[in-house]
């Protein structure tokens, strides 16, 4: 039976999942022994100060990021890829990345100003509290301008068209500012595009969590109207769904969920477009009450073995996140695929 | 006091666009109508005639120019989304064959009107869902996935799901378009028994004019943004409605038979007499090889061949007398009209 069979699969993700919690936990550039971890972790007796602090405000908040990240970009990028009825749909189309960019560009490009550098230096690249602030509000701003004519249209496709054009501006805008700035502030940009899942700890990591988990709870409740919306907006009218309080839900959890998580962590790629596809070929559902949860399982679990090869090769240096969810997500997407004959079964 | 058995009923209803200041007529009106319990109405009209507008705007989908549609009294367009999926269900042209969705998820999603807010189904839903699939007769696709369906197995799903609505009213866009000839029959005998069975109000708009007349209790022709009638399909072909509603220089309406067929040019007559079921297809190959049937010819007129069939050893043989006195006789058809082409040429 399906549903038994999803929820053992679910169970077994969940197994996986906390492996790979704490092994992103256990693998850093400093070598901490295994056995330590778990003291540090389950224990309160302290034994070296320096690996607690390590594990308990490194380690632990970086894994507790990729755990949000995982989710948040996953459900957003199914919820797009079902609203738009488009297998290419992800959390950026309807620009609230780009968004979040431009609330960065603004900060770190402010034409070389030394209040922005001076917070720049001061806190870190991606520690900076300005940046993510500032990320959030270019989110948000873009999330209201697509919300507000998000009611004026009935069409789905023109609101994804519109996502694109939006994305695009915006994108443009940052381009000028990036021509007109100093090599040096360029870089800082480029470095947080770049993406990076450390950095988020205390005050800011309790502020993601709090607006991912209401996306998402926002996504969990909306499955029924993901589920209707499979079928096409006429039959989902036909049914009884109100086209556009749905799209307002959908959209508003989306945002939620893109923007936040990009704001404290850089635009990660990759994760919200891929994991769709993979859940539902592994699930082989279109249920969003099973998709959902799903999503998030996967999404974490890909994300946390990203950040953990990202951790492997120098042992020194890590790579940045955004390199490694396209390295390695790309050919498991492609051989997922290849491995399905109707590619039309989305 | 309403009329139960009228489902859903319009009041000087005028169908089409606005878009902006600017109004695009598709259905002048004004109409009234009504669909009735237990009634299949048949919505025929050339391409473009506003077959699909009237329907969307009958279901509350679409705001009518003027007038209203009411059903039990209230119109429509008042209607909360949710009741107005409890009057009214859809199968429309629009395929969903591209999904990972089971035909049994498919059906279940029917019940998107009564289920809970996240989905769940109760025992009634779960009733509702098997009933859908056993009159829709597609117990055995229910684990199949949609991508693997056929056309006609697929339009038997969407049925299935609009079925499992369970609605006073279903309304089908275009329900045969993409089928053979076999399932498009079988489709249409389905809805006619399902509206006598169930006592749903069917509306359905079709291309299929000879499956219409044999199948609807009322038919709506919708012959262009003016022109609109209604009646028993047999008092539209008698009041020549059908034959205007198609009018065409090279298309001919027989009344006789309810059917259309190709007009050609400069149709000779011939005098045909004969009973049963060959001498019903004996006239259909004569119209389609270009002469034109009569019964009688009157005294003095040009001299037609007479054909009459007559049957020996319990078998049809044709009789052509194609001038007087000229006697010749066939086994077949097919020998008939070379032996007519022979001797007229």
């Amino acid at each position: 039976m399906p549903v038994i069979s999803s929820k053992v699969r679910l169970a077994g993700l969940l197994l996986l999942l906390l492996l790979a919690f704490l092994l992103d936990i256990s693998v850093g550039s400093v070598k901490i022994p295994l056995g330590d971890v778990f003291r540090i972790l389950f224990s309160s007796s302290s034994g070296d100060d320096t690996w607690k602090f390590i594990v308990e405000k490194i380690r632990l908040p970086k894994a507790c990021t990729a755990v949000l990240a995982g989710c948040g970009l996953s459900v957003s990028g199914l919820q797009m890829q079902t609203l738009f009825r488009n297998p290419l749909a992800d959390p950026s189309v309807l620009g609230i990345t780009a968004g979040a960019s431009l609330g960065v560009a603004m900060v770190m490009l402010a034409g070389g100003s030394i209040a922005t550098l001076f917070a720049i230096r001061e806190l870190g690249v991606s520690g900076s509290l300005l940046i993510t602030v500032a990320a959030c509000l270019g989110a948000g701003l873009i999330m209201m301008v697509v919300l507000l004519l998000s009611g004026r249209l009935r069409d789905n496709v023109l609101m994804l068209i519109i996502g694109i054009m939006i994305g695009s501006i915006t994108t443009s805008i940052i381009s000028i500012w990036q021509y007109f700035s100093a090599p040096e502030e360029v870089k800082d940009y480029l470095l947080w595009l770049f993406g990076s899942l450390g950095g988020v700890t205390g005050g800011q990591l309790l502020i993601l969590s709090t607006v991912t988990i209401l996306g998402l709870i926002m996504a969990w409740l909306s499955s029924k109207m993901l589920d209707a919306l499979l079928l096409g907006e006429n039959y989902a009218r036909s049914m009884g769904l109100n086209p556009q309080r749905a799209r307002l839900i959908i959209i508003c959890s989306s945002s939620l969920l893109a923007g936040s998580i990009t704001a404290f962590c850089g635009p990660i790629g990759f994760v919200g477009i891929a994991v769709p596809h993979i859940t539902r070929q592994l699930f082989r559902t279109s249920s969003h009450r099973i998709l959902v949860p799903a999503c998030c399982l996967i999404g974490t679990l890909l994300l946390l073995l990203c950040d953990v090869l990202s951790q492997l090769p120098g042992n020194q240096t890590a790579l940045p996140i955004n390199i490694i969810t396209a390295l390695i997500g790309s050919p498991v997407v492609i051989t997922l695929l290849l491995r399905q004959k109707n590619l039309n079964a989305f | 006091m309403p009329d139960p058995t009228r489902l859903l009923q319009t009041r000087d209803l005028q169908t089409g666009y606005r878009s902006g200041s600017k109004k695009t007529i598709t259905t002048k009106g004004p109409l009234a109508l009504e669909v009735r319990a237990g009634q299949l109405i048949c919505l025929l009209g050339p391409n473009g005639a506003g077959k699909s507008t009237l329907l969307r705007t009958l279901a509350g989908l679409h705001p009518p120019l003027e007038g209203r549609v009411e059903s039990k009294g209230v119109d429509v367009r008042q209607l909360t989304p949710t009741q107005r999926a409890r009057t009214v269900s859809l199968v429309l042209t629009e395929r969903v064959g591209t999904h990972q969705l089971t035909v049994y998820s498919l059906v279940a999603l029917g019940r998107y009107p009564y289920s809970g807010w996240m989905g769940g189904l109760g025992e009634t839903d779960r009733n509702a869902i098997e009933w859908a699939i056993e009159a829709a007769g597609i117990q055995t696709l229910r684990d199949r996935k949609l991508f693997t369906l056929s056309d006609g197995e697929s339009q038997k799903v969407m049925l299935a799901r609009a079925l499992a609505q369970d609605t006073p009213v279903l309304m089908l866009d275009e329900p045969t378009a993409h089928l053979d000839l076999p399932s498009r029959i079988r489709l249409m005998r389905l809805l006619h028994q399902l509206a006598h069975q169930t006592n749903k109000g069917i509306l359905l708009s079709t291309h299929e004019l000879e499956l219409a007349l044999q199948v609807a209790d009322e038919v709506w022709l919708l012959q262009n943004t003016a022109t609109f009638h209604r009646g028993a399909p047999e008092d539209l072909v008698l009041n020549g409605a059908f034959e205007e509603a198609f009018a065409h220089e090279d298309i001919h309406f027989d009344k006789l038979t309810g059917t259309f067929s190709i007009q050609h040019d400069n149709r000779k007559p011939v005098l045909f007499t004969g009973e049963g079921l060959p001498s019903w297809w004996t006239r259909r190959a004569l119209q389609r090889n270009g002469f034109f049937v009569v019964g009688s010819v009157a005294a003095g007129a040009e001299p037609t061949p007479r054909i009459s069939l007559i049957e020996k050893e319990g078998q049809p043989y044709w009789r052509l007398e194609s001038a007087p006195g000229d006697i010749q006789e066939f086994d077949s058809i097919a020998a008939l009209l070379a032996g007519l082409e022979q001797r007229l040429h």
